[in-house]
């Protein structure tokens, strides 16, 4: 692993939300509240969260197509928002993105081939060799080169997400952030996706930035995993620290959310119940945790009081007053908050 | 309570017939659930929606089968007698919760509709029974619920209001066709939570159909398996679990992403891609991708055979032979990696 491709400080991207005639009142979504996070070349850093948790707009943030409303993307230390329209250029072909649905993300008029191709003609890559080019880059992918001519309706889910990897690749990105790439697939073909990706990042050091909501997936692909609830990050540890002793009760929650395939372990498990449905309007009204109001072992405390993300062992940081221990959230009896974190 | 004997669902369509539901045979209790699992294009949104025939007809045609529900052959009935069926008997809930309900209309007036649909009522005492239905599926603010439109609500709630609607008849049989699989892992956890109290309560008995084995460890009695239009594997959860007897099955069950993979771990995938319809594969139709098989599976159709209580698998491995095999196939893998790629036939 090498040293920080990608380095997000303190960022900020916050929508303002209208309502009334005349914009009487005016309330802001904080959609990606203060994350700092990092990314070193050649790892996959996890990022997991419900839909609305603000995980798709700190993608398209470090995509640069939304602007921060504080904060810096930094990509090999030079930060992203500060390039003029020919450096952005640039940058896109060092970033790269695949999609959650890989039917829309494919123009339907178009021959696969072509799709494929459009990354490279953009960059001028010459045209006789693109036949070539493309063929190949289809063959890396598990797409039949022959069906270069073909229309994506003619393919599966499966395939188009491969013909969607094949685009992403095509210009040797350093980065490629996958949003969501398997949710929209069946299981026995998330498998062929999650292998595929990560045969990929052997072969040509990619760097993955790589978003779900489902943990069991991101145990299987990620180095790091960070979880965010509300657009702060809550939770951030190296992949094995992180599954063996989760800290942050939400991470508890999530884990407890994914339905085991064993019947008599499913009905001997514990449930986390979950209390209401992922806050989608929390303004800045809200005091205290941003998970108070879901939270199966909340205190008084922290109805009133922000935890600081900080560190709970070396290298695990977790934002919360009372951090889960023994790997069990039931029957916890919490500690004082003044005195668990230091 | 529901017997569904030989039912063969073929499309009619430029590629030819496709064979969607091939002869298929099973039953479902009162206050049962039944889990159909299997890959999307394996016939089993097309079976659900044939055993209340949503399907249009043409290009859906029935050669053969008959779907008996408390003595009445569905197949049989007139337009008019079905719709006395549907919602009244037999409900469904869609994938799409977004798209299965009107952007245009509050929920509140989709949902008395629903109601007075139904039952006899004014729409005053429609309103009210609307409202403890939206209680009852678990929504905080029910008055404002009822106010709002599809596009105001989350996606587990417009579930939710899905499935009011469709217990606005308190309906026997429940056909949740993927009810979850649009939704996150967390609201996924909280509907299929809602369906078992809802059962429990109601007495409903329950078709869920979906593709991760997952979903229905803890919900469903019986568990069908389907492939390609068949059934390959029948049997109560612990069979299909801990007694696994169809390759494809077991090939099912590993690709489930499990949390007790470590990030090395290299996830095991079925290859290529489920068979076209149209022009299936001779003899059995996992045949190609299937880890175990020999030229002998190519020759004939294996059987759905009884090979425990209640338990059905079609392969023509023996038990004993199938082990022995699983265990030299996990042997050979944790040796050397594989290289996966899904190459297979495009469907056209």
């Amino acid at each position: 692993m090498g040293k920080d491709l990608l380095q997000v400080k303190d960022l900020k991207v916050y929508f303002s939300k209208k309502s009334g005639f005349l914009k009487k009142k005016q309330d802001e979504i904080r959609a990606v509240d203060k994350v700092t996070l990092s990314l070193k070349a050649g790892e996959t850093l996890g990022i997991v969260g419900e839909s609305g948790c603000g995980k798709s707009t700190l993608a398209r943030t470090i995509m640069g197509l939304e602007k921060p409303t504080s904060g810096t993307v930094l990509f090999e230390g030079q930060d992203i928002f500060s390039l003029n329209r020919k450096q952005m250029h640039q940058l896109r072909r060092d970033i790269q993105m695949v999609f959650q649905d890989p039917f829309s993300s494919l123009n339907p008029r178009m021959k696969v081939g072509d799709i494929i191709a459009a990354p490279l003609k953009a960059y001028g890559y010459p045209n006789k060799g693109i036949r070539k080019k493309v063929s190949e880059l289809m063959d890396l992918v598990g797409i039949k080169p022959e069906y270069y001519d073909r229309l994506p309706h003619e393919f599966s889910g499966g395939q188009c997400q491969r013909i969607g990897i094949a685009r992403a690749i095509a210009l040797k990105p350093k980065l490629i952030v996958c949003d969501e790439p398997v949710s929209a697939l069946d299981v026995s073909i998330q498998a062929q996706i999650i292998n595929l990706l990560k045969d990929l990042q052997k072969e040509f050091h990619l760097t993955y930035l790589f978003i779900s909501h489902d943990l069991s997936v991101v145990k299987n692909i990620a180095n790091r995993v960070a979880v965010i609830y509300l657009g702060k990050v809550v939770e951030f540890a190296e992949n094995e620290s992180f599954f063996n002793q989760p800290f942050h009760p939400y991470t508890h929650m999530l884990l407890s959310a994914i339905p085991l395939p064993d019947p008599r372990a499913e009905k001997a498990r514990n449930r986390i119940a979950i209390k209401n449905d992922f806050p989608v309007n929390a303004g800045s009204a809200s005091r205290g945790c941003v998970f108070y109001s879901r939270c199966p072992i909340a205190q008084d405390y922290c109805r009133e009081h922000v935890p600081e993300f900080v560190n709970i062992t070396a290298d695990h940081r977790a934002a919360c007053f009372y951090p889960v221990k023994n790997n069990s959230v039931v029957g916890e009896a919490p500690s004082d908050p003044r005195t668990s974190v230091k | 309570m529901l017997k569904v004997n030989h039912l063969k669902a073929y499309i009619d369509s430029i590629d030819g017939i496709v064979k969607a539901v091939d002869d298929l045979t099973f039953s479902i209790g009162k206050g049962e659930t039944i889990g159909i699992v299997g890959e999307s294009g394996s016939g089993k949104s097309i079976l659900a929606q044939s055993l209340i025939q949503l399907n249009p007809s043409p290009p859906v045609f029935y050669p053969q089968g008959e779907i008996q529900f408390e003595g009445r052959d569905l197949l049989k009935l007139s337009e008019k007698e079905l719709c006395n069926i549907r919602g009244n008997e037999i409900s469904m809930i869609f994938q799409d919760p977004l798209s299965s309900l009107n952007p245009i209309f509050k929920i509140g007036r989709q949902l008395v509709e629903a109601v007075r649909a139904h039952h006899r009522m004014t729409r005053r005492q429609a309103e009210v029974k609307a409202l403890s239905l939206l209680k009852d599926v678990g929504i905080s603010q029910p008055e404002r619920c009822m106010k709002s439109y599809p596009h105001e609500l989350s996606g587990g709630m417009r579930q939710r209001v899905m499935i009011a609607i469709a217990l606005s008849g308190h309906p026997k049989l429940l056909i949740a066709d993927e009810p979850t699989t649009a939704l996150d892992v967390t609201i996924q956890a909280q509907i299929l939570e809602l369906l078992t109290r809802l059962q429990s309560k109601y007495g409903t008995s329950i078709i869920i159909i979906t593709h991760d084995l997952g979903v229905v460890a803890r919900l469903a009695d019986r568990i069908l398996v389907m492939y390609s239009g068949k059934i390959v594997e029948e049997g109560t959860a612990e069979d299909i679990f801990y007694r696994t007897s169809m390759p494809y099955t077991w090939s099912l069950l590993r690709a489930i992403p499990s949390l007790k993979l470590t990030l090395n771990d290299r996830l095991v995938s079925i290859p290529g891609q489920p068979p076209d319809l149209a022009s299936p594969p001779q003899g059995c139709n996992f045949y190609p991708r299937c880890p175990f098989a020999s030229p002998k599976c190519r020759e004939a159709e294996p059987v759905l055979k009884e090979i425990g209580k209640g338990h059905r698998a079609a392969c023509i491995l023996d038990e004993e032979t199938f082990e022995s095999r699983k265990k030299e196939l996990e042997k050979k893998e944790s040796g050397g990696s594989m290289i996966s790629n899904g190459q297979g036939s495009v469907t056209s």
